[in-house]
């Protein structure tokens, strides 16, 4: 048995088909009804609905590597993405990000003034540590280059540097190359994945970010998704559920 | 209860940041799902049903009712956003536009602000 969800496309109906919702889409995942918000099968028709939409976009930020860099290490665990978002602006426009790297006192000093934000002054936390993180990120990129034919290579290269954890790592892997080699594992992606039944509350970002991901990449693959788009699509939606995706979850786990 | 905000993995890349919030007076090109086929047989294109949310296994569901007696589930590109502006307080009522055998297409409309 199956499940048709339907859209309406140029006024014509169209339909695709997914798994009854009893039936595994991975390991301990079943898929759910696609009209129950926040099941696997909800997100499988989601992405369905939106791919015509996202056809051909690319997730990168910056216009150079070290941009990309600069935007993710800016943004990330503790900055709400419009912060980190305006500080990236803040620190490019100041041409601190081509040329030779600048000092971690340049970065800081741009990065200790005000944010304007949607008319408000805003405060950037973790100035001094994101001034310095970046500042070794910019310098390494001046020295040398990342490898980019293995993605996980890639990856592991900006794991080396100080400052760039699995989360961001991953980030800016899946932006520049495009990847669907790796996945973004942030607290959105992880309340998806706990309303889902993908992790458990025993598992943490922190403590298990690798087999994490391993186990998003098999759902993507289990729904037909690209990861990369799925991610993106989980992420935004999770953000603009806001309280409403913790009152879900807190109803969930009880 | 895992706590914090942004993470930002979609970052700026994962869409409009700000963006996709509004409460929007239209989303057309919705489709009833699962439909009652009492509820069903009684319906015709331009009759109106009450948008609202119901609650199965903790999860959200938009929904269409008619006269208090639901008539299926409602699916849209937008239902999260519609469900949360219902919780806001918002009315919404969908409008038949195509009725085919089991296939009913729906035009959502606001009807009142909270």
């Amino acid at each position: 048995m199956t499940q048709v969800v339907c859209a309406t496309v140029n006024g014509s109906v169209e339909k695709f088909q997914l798994p009854c919702h009893d039936m595994f889409v991975t390991d301990g995942v079943r898929w759910g009804h696609h009209y129950e918000i926040f099941t696997p099968a909800y997100w499988a028709a989601m992405a369905w609905m939106e791919s015509a939409d996202a056809r051909g976009k690319s997730q990168r930020i910056g216009e150079t590597l070290k941009e990309e860099v600069a935007a993710c290490l800016l943004g990330g665990h503790g900055i709400p993405a419009e912060v980190g978002l305006a500080a990236f602006y803040r620190v490019r426009d100041a041409g601190l990000l081509c040329g030779p790297p600048p000092s971690e006192e340049k970065l800081l000093s741009e990065l200790s003034e005000p944010l304007a934000l949607n008319g408000r002054s805003v405060r950037y936390r973790f100035a001094r540590q994101r001034s310095s993180f970046l500042s070794l990120a910019l310098k390494a990129l001046s020295d040398s280059s990342p490898p980019t034919m293995s993605h996980h290579d890639f990856r592991d290269w900006l794991l080396g540097i100080k400052g760039i954890g699995p989360k961001t790592a991953s980030w800016i892997t899946r932006n520049w190359l495009d990847s669907d080699e790796v996945a973004i594992i942030d607290i959105h992606i992880y309340r998806a994945g706990l309303l889902m039944s993908l992790y458990s509350r025993a598992e943490t970002p922190s403590t298990r970010y690798f087999p994490m991901e391993r186990k998003f990449l098999s759902l993507a693959k289990g729904l037909g998704v690209r990861p990369s788009f799925l991610d993106a699509l989980i992420w935004r939606q999770m953000k603009n559920a806001g309280s409403m995706a913790l009152d879900v979850l807190r109803r969930v786990l009880k | 209860m895992p706590s914090g905000d942004s993470g930002g993995g979609g970052g700026g890349n994962g869409g409009p940041v700000n963006g996709g919030d509004e409460c929007k007076t239209h989303y057309g090109g919705a489709t009833l799902v699962s439909p009652k086929a009492n509820v069903l047989r009684k319906l015709k294109v331009d009759d109106r049903l009450d948008v609202v949310v119901i609650e199965q296994n903790g999860r959200p569901i938009l929904c269409a009712d008619k006269g208090g007696t639901l008539a299926g589930a409602v699916s849209h590109k937008s239902a999260l956003q519609i469900v949360k502006c219902i919780d806001k307080g918002y009315r919404y009522v969908a409008v038949i536009t195509k009725l085919e055998g089991a296939d009913c297409t729906l035009d959502i409309r606001m009807e009142a602000g909270p």
